[in-house]
This record gives C-alpha cells, structure tokens and sequence, in this order.
C-alpha cells in the first residue's frame, strides 16, 4: 500500500505517465482513499500547467541586437569569408 | 511560422525569420549555457553558439526541431569551454540533488501528511497567474532554484521541451533528469501553498 510519501515523491511520475501499470494502479487506489493526496496531486498538476504561462521572450532591445548582428554574420557567410565573432 | 519557412528564411538572410529565432531561443539558449558554464562566459558562449548556427545552418540535417539542435550547439560550446577553463562539469551536483523538502518535516513518520496540502483560493493556473503577488513569488523560487534544477524545469514546464532532449542537451541521465524536474516542480508547489495559506490567515 503506498504511503501519502510516495504520492509526494512520485507524483511527477505520475503526471508525466512514467509509472509500470501496476504501480500506476496502486497511485490511483490511494488516491481514491486519500482527499489530502488528491488535493496535492490537483495542486502539481495545476502548478505545472502554470508554469507554461510563464513563457516569455528576451526584451526588444536584446533581440534587436542580436538581429543585427546575426544579419551581418550570414551576409558574410553567404559571401563566402566568414569573419571571427566581433569581440 | 513553420521549421521549414523558418529555415528557408534564415538561410537566405531574411529579418523576420531571424527575429523570430532570437525571440524563440536566446533566452533558452542562455538558460541552457548557464546552466553548464556559469553566467560569467554565458553571454559569450550564446554568441559563439549563434555564428555556428549561421554557419552550419545549410548542413542541419533535421533529424532533431531546429530548437533542440541549437540549444545542442550552445551545450557542446559551452563544455568544449568548460574544459578549456578546466573546470568540472557543476551539473546535478550535489547541491542541486539535494532533497529540496526535507520531508521530515512534510509526514509523520507512518508516511502520512503531518500537514496536508492546504485548501488553495487561486486554484487554476488561470487564476495563479492572475494574481501579481503570487506570480512575483513564483519568479522569485524560480530564481532561487539551484541552477541545474531550474534549467530543468524551465526547458520542460516552461518551454514544453521533451524530457529526452532535454536530458540529451545538459547530457543527464533520464533518472537525474527526472529527480531535479521533480525537485523544482515540488519547491515551486511549497512556494505556491505557503503563498495561499498566507492568504487565508
Ligand atoms: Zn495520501
């Protein structure tokens, strides 16, 4: 019988569907017991899709640097002389 | 914008597709160089990493996204550096394997919660991130995580990448991998639970 430990330490196993079917079966059956297990594993699961709304990208002014600078480099790649990094 | 527009743009010099790119993966590509080297030649070695896309670009044989081969591009870079500065790779050391929760503290000795998860307020990522404060806190973990679990946790939750690729590019294996995902996932969910309990009090 699993203890509300392992839910704890296994619960991202869990999630991702990484668990053999037996030992999935056995995560389910104490879910189904426990209300504190279901509770935590909803919180992980709502945690975790969270955190893909944390995706963001550089600030302008980085990108446009870099932009600049990539431009310069492959017009000279395609120009055939590449010239070492500037720096 | 598909891989292959977005391929066919970066090799004829197109602004847009390189805009693109940059905007896509140079934070990954810093996350991903810090996380192997430091921030001290992180900076650096995304530079690098940049004119080696540009120039191998024309060979990429796609048998991998575009992403994973260019963030696998900035990991070679940045250990071919590492051991240039002769220095031993830091990742999934010791620090960062460390039990995060000591979960002496979490259960009773029989397994059981000692304090059970708390009833959360904000409980859809929707709301999570609606509120200022508890996103504020969710950064601020996020910063505080040790280097290689945040990495970890950034590629996959954050950036959707495959487990394996990610394993792959920080060259862990899936079992670390796996442990430091978990790890991160765990201190982020004690972040947001002492957040909502705060709230209620
Ligand atoms: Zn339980």
């Amino acid at each position: 019988m699993l203890k509300c430990r392992d839910i704890h330490d296994r619960a991202s196993d869990y999630l991702e569907k990484r668990l053999s079917w037996r030992a999935r079966i056995q995560f389910r059956l104490h879910l189904f017991i426990c209300v504190h297990c279901r509770n935590f594993i909803r919180q992980m699961r709502t945690t975790v899709t969270a955190l893909a709304g944390l995706k963001k990208s550089p600030d302008s002014g980085t990108i446009d640097n870099q932009v600049t600078l990539l431009l310069r480099q492959s017009q000279s790649a395609a120009s055939g002389s590449i010239p070492k990094k500037d720096r | 914008m598909d891989e292959e527009t977005l391929i066919t743009g970066l090799l004829a010099g197109d602004e847009a597709a390189f805009r693109h790119v940059v905007g896509e993966y140079h934070g990954l590509m810093r996350h991903v160089a810090r996380a192997i080297i430091g921030s001290e030649f992180a900076d650096e070695i995304v530079q690098d990493a940049w004119v080696a896309v540009i120039q191998s670009l024309p060979r990429f044989e796609r048998r991998c996204s575009l992403k994973t081969w260019v963030l696998q591009i900035v990991s070679n870079l940045a250990k071919t550096r590492l051991r240039r500065e002769r220095r031993s790779i830091a990742m999934g050391d010791a620090a960062d394997l460390e039990l995060l929760v000591a979960t002496g503290q979490l259960f009773q000795p029989d397994g059981h919660w000692l304090e059970p998860p708390g009833n959360w307020h904000h409980d859809t990522p929707e709301l999570l991130l609606a509120s200022e404060q508890l996103r504020a806190a969710i950064e601020t973990a996020l910063t505080a995580l040790p280097e290689m679990q945040r990495t970890v946790l950034t590629l996959r939750d954050i950036e959707g990448l495959e487990m394996e690729e990610i394993c792959n590019i920080l060259e862990l294996s899936e079992s670390n991998g796996r442990v430091l995902l978990h790890r991160a996932r765990l201190r982020l969910w004690q972040t947001i639970d002492q957040f909502q309990r705060g709230e209620v009090e």
